[in-house]
């Protein structure tokens, strides 16, 4: 059973389309990794996932059943969403931070049962970030941040990861330790990933299928990353003039 | 936690402290145990026992409770925008509330019917809810929280020259009453208005401490809430009305007081050295509660028997602690 599927879904803002008659799904312990330039339409896609956005054609189904049937608590049990943002939030441990990811398992006010707790700190040692607890989030390093964000994003046990380029502003030593703990979290948890990425040379490592998403809004090519992410199709993809890829990046 | 503790238990006693000084001092000294005398009593006969029954313990109550509903409704505007720098009297929510207010004064001077307490506040919640609307169609179009401050400080005068208008223009025997409230006073205090803003402003509180874990995580952005399953759209209704009909409230009996709403969360958060909302939002109501009992008493005393009117008193203090907020953001962001 696919943990999330998209069937011929259009996705857009504002009622105008972007990307029509995308298909595809992830499924459990599967890492989906979404490719392509700039203003693609990559984040609409992972909205249009996480239920920020309708789908404005087609189905968007989370384990065969049409997202919209879900209640907001039932959809946010199952799926845990990390956006590129800013969290501006001053006085706020890193454990605090992590904390309000189980809100929809917290009583009334907020307070963590045994049982919350325990997760907490499984959720944050599993990361590598417990020894951070008590460090207050917004001095920490872009890294660091990415990191905590992503325990505050497992720790309500979801099947389901949306991942909006989590990794741009991390340096190569942040990459890797954030695909180590996504490759585990895939492998060991059987947690479904969609993520997107522009590192197309760590999406060969960490992926299990591509969707390349062109500049003129259309899936172009879906599958084994190593089968369809060679120098020429790369070089088309991103409109790099002929060689340029082999240039800088071979 | 012990931090907190005892931060709660130092404003708790500055609350005291305040309520003392405020009963025992102005035109006539009592002494502490007079009062208690007085109190216990309920000496209604005695002249003492009238100004210590109905004209200071009402006041000492208004500025208690119609100054932490300020703070609170600031702190909701706040989480509203997502911006510490918000409160009802800079976003003009305040002067649509006093405008609303004045045109039902003067409507019922001229149609001969009693004022009661809950019109006053239903005229403020509507002139509140205007203001706020406004300021929403706003902030929809322009997603600068300045230039959604410049709005709100130009509905504010908007509102304050239509109010002084009226003012001007109202009967001879209601403009002192009217001119003193517009300006912002808790000394038109009395228990039967106390009756009607007591209730309005402690459902308000529960309403607030009730929210505070949607609170928490909706200051990581909507987005962020909604994907949490927080019903986002409700929850900004609730917040709007909420820290509408307190605003409202405070506006309806005190008329516009300043700077208390936009200052006193700040100051919570400060003191507290956390954000989480079930600290800050008792913390936030205790100190708009010290900060207006402290301010009445200076508004009395400092001129005495001349009386300053609360936003004047609440200005000198609460503009250089937004100041400072703002400084102290322009250094965290560069």
């Amino acid at each position: 059973m696919a943990e999330l599927g998209f069937e011929k879904t259009a996705v857009g803002y504002n009622s105008k389309v972007l990307i029509s008659d995308i298909s595809f799904e992830v499924n459990g312990g599967e890492i989906v990794a979404l490719a392509g330039p700039n203003g693609a339409g990559k984040s609409t896609i992972l909205k249009t996932a996480a239920g920020l956005l309708k789908p404005l054609g087609g189905k968007v189904l989370l384990r065969e059943k049409d997202i919209t049937e879900y209640s907001l608590a039932q959809r946010s049990k199952l799926m845990s969403v990390m956006m590129t943002q800013r969290v501006a939030t001053k006085y706020l441990s890193c454990f605090d931070v992590v904390r309000t990811g189980r809100y929809q398992y917290t009583d009334i006010l907020g307070n963590l049962s045994e049982k919350d707790r325990q997760i907490i700190q499984s959720s944050m040692e599993l990361i590598g970030v417990w020894d951070l607890k008590d460090r207050d989030f917004s001095k920490l390093s872009d890294g660091q941040k990415q990191r905590v964000l992503l325990a505050g994003a497992i720790v309500s046990e979801p099947s389901l990861l949306i991942l909006d380029e989590p990794t741009s502003f991390l340096d190569m030593g942040y990459k890797t330790e954030f695909f180590d703990v996504l490759k585990m979290l895939a492998g060991e948890k059987k947690v479904a990933v969609l993520i997107s990425m522009h590192e197309l040379e760590l999406v060969k490592k960490v992926a299990d299928k591509v969707i390349c998403i062109s500049s003129d809004n259309r899936i172009d090519r879906c599958g084994a990353p190593a089968d369809i992410l060679t120098p020429e199709y790369v070089e088309q993809l991103f409109n790099m003039k002929e060689g340029k890829y082999g240039e800088y990046y071979g | 936690m012990k931090r907190k503790t005892v931060l709660f238990i130092i404003m708790t006693a500055v609350i005291i402290l305040l309520v003392v000084i405020n009963i025992c001092t102005g035109s006539v000294s009592v002494s502490p145990s007079e009062i208690l005398h007085i109190i216990m009593s309920g000496d209604h006969d005695s002249y003492m026992g009238r100004i210590i029954l109905d004209i200071r313990l009402p006041r000492i109550v208004q500025a208690a409770f119609l100054g932490g509903g300020l703070a609170l409704s600031g702190y909701l505007l706040q989480t509203f925008f997502n911006n510490p720098i918000a409160g009802p009297y800079i976003l003009g929510i305040s002067s649509g509330a006093k405008l609303f207010v004045a045109i039902l004064m003067v409507v019922s001077v001229g149609y001969g019917f009693v004022l009661r307490s809950w019109m006053m506040v239903a005229a403020a919640f509507i002139g509140a809810l205007m203001a706020t609307s406004f300021v929403l169609l706003v902030s929809s179009r322009v997603r600068s929280m300045a230039v959604l401050i410049v709005c709100g400080v130009m509905i504010g005068y908007i509102c304050s020259a239509v109010t002084d208008f009226l003012v001007t223009f109202a009967d001879d025997n209601n403009i002192v009453n009217l001119h003193n409230w517009s300006l912002g006073t808790f000394s038109a205090a009395s228990w039967d208005d106390a009756v009607c803003y007591i209730p309005v402003v402690a459902a308000g509180f529960i309403a607030a401490f009730l929210m505070s874990k949607t609170i928490e995580v909706y200051a990581f952005g909507e987005d962020h809430a909604y994907t949490l399953g927080v019903n986002v759209k409700a929850f900004r209704l609730v917040l709007i009305l909420v820290s509408s009909l307190l605003s409202a409230t405070v506006a309806a009996f005190a008329g516009p007081v300043s700077f208390v709403g936009i200052a006193m969360p700040h100051v919570a958060r400060t003191v507290l050295r956390s954000s989480d909302p079930r600290a800050v939002i008792p913390a936030s109501f205790m100190l708009g509660m010290a900060f207006c009992l402290l301010s009445d008493m200076l508004a009395r005393s400092l001129f005495a028997p001349t009386e300053l009117s609360i936003s004047t008193v609440t200005a000198v203090f609460g503009a250089p602690i937004v100041i400072g907020m703002l400084l102290k953001r322009r250094r965290a962001d560069g």
